[in-house]
């Protein structure tokens, strides 16, 4: 079965890819079709691609920390704090990455005066991300029967260790695959991060398109690159999801 | 082990499960707490194992009050030892970790000794070789004896048994009671809400007559079986004996 998937996937995969080359082969053979400028700049390239990697990266990891304290925080005694966590929720699930990033940038960053801008980047991006990764591991905890609290409680479970014994090693198998989907698209959703002039993949394609004038020789790469990182952690995501789906 | 309920009252909105019971239940071994469903038994029973706080009343345990507050409330539950209907096992852990995991967590054992006791309980109660199984790779009648295994590990001073055996098919039932029967040749303790009267019968020094929220009558089980004293004892016993 397993085996199956992964054969579908791949010829999935193989016949999309055969199509997006159809596609570009066509639009090749109507444009002027030159590589020798864009490959001067492909240090400039490469070195968006890698901080585009430790960006998300580093977002992933703090927005995961930020997330798990956010749902914590949402089922916290003290109503104080449920609010506090719930309207951070909602906030940043109501508005565009893009306005984030103008207002948390360019407003707040200057105000405290956080100079760095990488550092601002990748807070900014686990502030967005953190909601979203807050209301997986929230639904993840709430997946796990209440009988299994009434027991953990029964045996004279401490809530921490409710938490650490019963409920996060059930909830983690919820929570791991749309966390993979969402490590995708914090890959994706960096690319804004070009706006703050942050040299990450898509600033890097942007600049050597405005020092090449090859616009598609600039762009296409750059999807390429995307999908490059992408495509490894969704197959990930797919692969967690169909995992736990046959071990209940 | 004496049991002294008073006013004890307990409300799920509008609807009140334990209607201002008061009473002395005062038994060597094994009390049963019998009546209709709906009677009340259950949340007596969770009221006395400390995972529910009563309105109203108190109740106090070899005239020990059971506590309130949740710090001292948890200590409480942890010297009791509850077994549900659904065996409620932690299903991502395999039967020794289950039961080891009250040991080490609330009770503060080493890895060592929580395993020997766990293993030397599983063996006891014929769950050799499935130490290592998961709740989900074993019967029903496993898990429930697994479920007793974790109970019991923690040496407690009163077991509690709500409906043990009523998700179990017959021979599976069977063997679960066995298990209790044994806990009583042992000496142990116990408060036990069951449908299965003729275990009840044998098995229990008192019983308890639950119904509408109130302790109807209580004695002990010879007297409660051969001459009941309400009358809504008497119907009870005639229909549920009757087959």
């Amino acid at each position: 079965m397993t085996r199956h998937h992964t054969i579908n996937a791949v010829i999935s995969v193989m016949l999309g890819a055969a199509l997006l080359a159809g596609l570009c082969f066509g639009v090749m053979q109507a444009l002027s079709w030159d590589w020798s400028g864009v490959w001067d700049y492909r240090q400039v390239f490469w070195s968006g691609w890698l901080h585009t990697i430790w960006i998300s990266l580093a977002a992933l990891v703090l927005s995961i920390a930020l997330g798990l304290a956010i749902a914590l925080a949402r089922r916290s005694h003290y109503p104080a704090l449920r609010w506090f966590a719930a309207g951070y929720v909602e906030i940043v699930r109501g508005t565009p990455l893009l306005v984030q990033l103008l207002i948390l940038f360019y407003v707040v960053a200057n105000a405290i005066g956080l100079q760095d801008r990488y550092a601002a980047g990748v807070i900014i991006l686990a502030i967005f991300s953190g909601a979203y990764i807050a209301e997986m591991i929230r639904g993840g905890i709430e997946s796990v029967g209440k009988s299994q609290l009434e027991s953990a409680r029964a045996i004279g479970l401490t809530r921490a260790q409710t938490y650490r014994y019963v409920i996060f090693p059930q909830a983690l198998r919820n929570i791991l695959p749309p966390l993979a989907g969402q490590a995708a698209s914090i890959i994706k959703d960096s690319s804004l991060l070009s706006i703050l002039g942050i040299e990450e993949f898509t600033l890097a394609a942007q600049q050597v398109n405005s020092a090449t004038y090859s616009t598609l020789e600039s762009y296409l790469p750059l999807a390429v690159g995307y999908l490059a990182l992408t495509l490894p952690v969704s197959l990930l995501a797919r692969w967690l999801e169909r995992k736990f789906r046959y071990e209940t | 082990m004496k049991l002294e309920l008073a006013h004890l009252t307990k409300r799920y909105g509008d609807h009140t499960v334990l209607d201002g019971i008061t009473a002395d239940l005062d038994f060597p071994h094994v009390l049963a707490l019998l009546g209709p469903s709906g009677g009340g038994k259950s949340t007596l029973l969770r009221v006395i194992g400390g995972l529910e706080t009563p309105e109203q009343g108190s109740i106090r345990v070899d005239g020990q009050e059971v506590p309130r507050e949740e710090k001292p409330l948890r200590l409480y539950r942890s010297q009791i030892g509850t077994v549900f209907q659904s065996w409620n096992l932690f299903p991502h852990m395999d039967a020794l970790a289950n039961v080891m995991l009250p040991l080490t967590a609330a009770h503060g054992l080493g890895t060592d000794e929580a395993r020997g006791r766990a293993e030397e309980l599983l063996d006891r109660l014929h769950l050799k070789g499935h130490g290592s199984k998961r709740p989900a790779e074993l019967s029903g009648g496993q898990r429930q004896r697994v479920a007793i295994a974790r109970a019991v590990a923690i040496r407690p001073k009163l077991l509690l048994f709500d409906e043990p055996t009523s998700a179990l098919d017959p021979e599976m039932t069977a063997e679960v009671l066995e298990v209790i029967a044994d806990l009583k040749a042992e000496g142990r303790t116990f408060i036990l809400v069951t449908h299965a009267m003729n275990f009840a019968r044998t098995v229990a020094d008192e019983v308890a007559f639950l119904a509408g929220g109130k302790i109807i009558e209580h004695a002990s089980a010879e007297d409660f079986f051969s001459r009941p004293q309400s009358e809504i004892a008497r119907r009870f016993l005639d229909r549920v004996l009757k087959y």
